[in-house]
């Protein structure tokens, strides 16, 4: 989905549009609920994160202001779910990176937009063991990299550059993917 | 510290802050706002940042999975009772208009009988 049908989709929900919402939650359902389910790792409480946050689009389209819609939603569900992980209350946060950032990342949009999810899967399973294992960490397990060299009981400067190699990786799985 | 040296330590740091892995509360972190800062005025570290956020919507978008369909049934059922505070909010606007008129029309012809 690109970046100006997410746009006038949030345009509708804005007027109340139900098949709009729905047609949005058809494109983004998984992403948020699959996040939310690899952090929380309970099914129950997955659906609970993916629900307080699109009702909360639904009653305040406005809180996405632009950038990347997959990109801004899987951080609200991350956050969110980090924030039952640590037993406080679920709330829809701002997304963390300025805005300016966020139109640096067009790029971002190819990978919710126009990248066959396998590939992404596949791209993810095949990065060197110790370098997926430092970003999973940090990412699902909502863990600084401080506390991930701690936990791999690894210095801070492997953690670093093994976190940046990965990352690199996929940077570049995608370019290739989209040379096809 | 040189700003050569702020460079290399904000730039090493930028990838982490854009998984998310810098504090577990980016609002209070002063790297992060440091971080951003920075950002503003270094072409390098942008170029850092925007890698990093494509490889981190790969690893987000890993996990992407189909939620059970009851839920977007009970998401449905419950949007269809919850009015949007945006709706809302301008009906009562037009009310409050409608009322303001009426007050004044209703005003008018007083005066105007007297």
């Amino acid at each position: 989905m690109s970046r100006s049908i997410d746009e006038g989709l949030l345009e509708r929900i804005a007027s109340g549009d139900a098949a709009a919402f729905s047609a949005l939650y058809d494109h983004y359902g998984d992403l948020v609920y699959g996040v939310a389910h690899r952090i929380l790792r309970s099914p129950e409480q997955a659906q609970d994160v993916t629900q307080s946050i699109f009702l909360k689009l639904w009653s305040r389209p406005g809180l996405f202001s632009g950038g990347s819609f997959g990109a801004w939603i899987a951080r609200v569900a991350r956050n969110a779910s980090l924030d039952v992980l640590r037993s406080s209350a679920v709330r829809m946060r701002e997304p963390e990176i300025p805005q300016t950032l966020a139109a640096l990342g067009d790029l971002e949009e190819t990978v919710f937009a126009d990248l066959d999810r396998d590939v992404v899967v596949r791209a993810v399973a095949s990065l060197p063991e110790s370098e997926r294992v430092a970003i999973e960490q940090a990412y699902f397990g909502g863990l600084t990299y401080r506390e991930v060299a701690e936990r791999l009981d690894t210095p801070l400067g492997t953690i670093k550059t093994r976190i940046r190699a990965g990352l690199q990786r996929l940077r570049s799985a995608l370019n290739e993917a989209v040379r096809g | 510290m040189s700003e050569a040296e702020r460079h290399g330590e904000l730039h090493d740091l930028a990838v982490l802050y854009t998984l998310g892995a810098l504090e577990t509360n980016l609002a209070d972190c002063a790297e992060a706002r440091a971080i951003e800062a920075h950002l503003h005025e270094c072409e390098e570290c942008r170029a850092e940042v925007a890698f990093a956020q494509v490889g981190t919507a790969m690893v987000a978008r890993s996990a992407a999975e189909a939620p059970p369909a009851e839920l977007k049934q009970r998401l449905l059922a419950a949007v269809a009772r919850i009015p949007q505070r945006r709706k809302r909010g301008s009906a009562a606007r037009w009310i409050a208009l409608a009322v303001a008129v009426a007050a004044l029309l209703a005003l008018m012809a007083l005066l105007l009988r007297v």
